[in-house]
């Protein structure tokens, strides 16, 4: 198979960031010696060459359907990339263990599918927060809010993809996550929550933790937001009361970061 | 240039959400559109001729420019080569469209900069620092995990061995997450 080498090169020697580098000792298979390499990671790849000034680039390793482990079986501070039966096994060791953990880490979040999740997750949150905000919000500050997403959305446009005499597909809908319908389907009357008043938790403090959620047939994904806007309704009217004091402080630092890119 | 073939091999048999027979055109002067089965999976484009089962190659999809040709066309140049662009011919106007797409979002950059983009928010928001540090619970399998506050993510690509391993991590300025206190520890499933 190809692997068209001139594309991994060109995003090596790129402006996006670097995300660990450093020498490493590498394993080679046949004689189980150790050799010095310079190791670069970027995004779920590994590049490796002799020096960091060198030009010529040894290998790269693609960090996908890897496992990171400890092996202190083969010495000092190493650690190995395992694929899995039947396919290969790179086995290095730091000079340190300050180098061995921070290797370590870096790559085991690496991977391109680990990090597609986080985003997903983060995505999820932040509708959260979103729908948190929008919920006692009067209406002028709901499109404020919306601005720092639009302005977001017109720098991945102007990096990604490319007008062409007009017919280029912008990436103005990428980051449109989809909104989580709050009063979609709605398996649960909200009166069922009525007996559970006793666990009513304070909208403005800190989330509870996960072992004080009424537990019962509950699973905190799916039927969050549906709690939220049970108790959102009940204490709607404070909460504007609250949010329109503070929107008050607030508007000045909204504004600077409407000015996104 | 040395790199692991077997493991990308395999990479390009995992299922993917796109993947079609599209036409394909190299970005040489002379060639020409050959028929190709074009998979996406996470940031690389593999082109195999049908019914074969090892790709004739792999593009890493960092640092490119996507492109609409026309209306069931599209391109992608890479290297910072405008002209120099491999084409896609696609069957409808719509499926063009969900391939731009999918592909400008399978870019590792893209998603780091939603991942800062998400956190910013989320900190505007909720005023919360650790956004992760919500629950304690596996976001994959929902056990719980972690004995401290930050939220555990199990590692995938770790479940293929029989083993789940809990990962606790937490977020940094530059987008990339690393670990937390505690590495993480392997359990059954």
């Amino acid at each position: 198979m190809k692997l068209h080498e001139k594309i991994l090169t060109h995003y090596l020697s790129c402006t996006s960031p670097v995300d660990k580098e450093g020498y490493l000792n590498k394993k080679k298979k046949r004689n189980d010696t150790y050799h010095r390499r310079w190791f670069v990671l970027k995004a779920n790849l590994l590049f490796y060459q002799e020096r960091p000034a060198d030009r010529h680039l040894l290998g790269v390793i693609v960090l996908e359907g890897c496992a990171v482990q400890h092996s202190e079986t083969d010495g000092h501070f190493t650690f190995s990339l395992v694929f899995g039966p039947g396919l290969k096994t790179y086995r290095f060791a730091a000079i340190d263990r300050q180098g061995q953990e921070s290797w370590v880490k870096a790559l085991h979040s690496a991977s391109h599918c680990y990090l597609s999740m986080v985003v997903k997750d983060l995505a999820r949150q932040y509708e959260e927060a979103k729908q948190q905000q929008s919920l006692g919000e009067s209406h002028p500050t709901v499109s404020a809010l919306k601005l720092p997403t639009n302005s977001f959305l017109f720098t991945t446009t102007q990096q990604t993809a490319v007008v062409r005499e007009g017919r280029s597909f912008s990436a103005s809908t990428l980051l449109q996550a989809p909104s989580i319908p709050a009063k979609a389907v709605a398996k649960k009357s909200p009166k069922l929550w009525t007996r559970r008043h006793a666990c009513v938790t304070p909208l403005n403090g800190p989330a509870p933790l996960y072992g004080e959620w009424p537990l019962v047939g509950f699973d905190l994904f799916e039927d969050f937001s549906k709690l939220h806007d049970y108790y959102g309704q009940e204490v709607k009217k404070v909460r504007e009361d609250w949010l329109k004091s503070r929107q008050k402080e607030e508007d000045h630092t909204d504004q600077d970061l409407i000015d996104l890119g | 240039m040395r790199f692991n073939e077997k493991e990308l091999v395999l990479l390009s048999r995992q299922p993917s959400e796109r993947a079609a027979e599209l036409g394909m055109r190299g970005p040489k002067k002379g060639d020409v559109v050959k028929k190709r089965l074009v998979k996406l999976v996470v940031n690389f484009l593999f082109y195999f001729r049908t019914d074969e089962e090892e790709p004739i190659g792999a593009l890493l999809l960092e640092q490119c420019r996507v492109e609409r040709e026309d209306s069931q066309t599209f391109s992608i140049a890479f290297l910072d080569e405008a002209e120099r662009k491999y084409v896609f011919e696609c069957d409808t106007e719509e499926q063009c469209a969900e391939w731009i797409d999918s592909i400008i979002k399978a870019s590792y950059e893209f998603m780091r900069k939603n991942l800062i983009f998400y956190r910013t928010e989320i900190h505007r928001l909720t005023g919360k620092v650790r956004p992760l540090a919500a629950a304690r619970r596996c976001a994959k399998c929902h056990t719980d995990g972690a004995s401290n506050q930050q939220r555990s993510y199990c590692g995938m690509v770790t479940v293929r061995f029989g083993v789940h391993i809990i990962i606790i991590i937490n977020s940094r300025q530059t987008g990339r997450l690393m670990k937390g206190d505690g590495f993480g520890f392997a359990r059954q499933c």
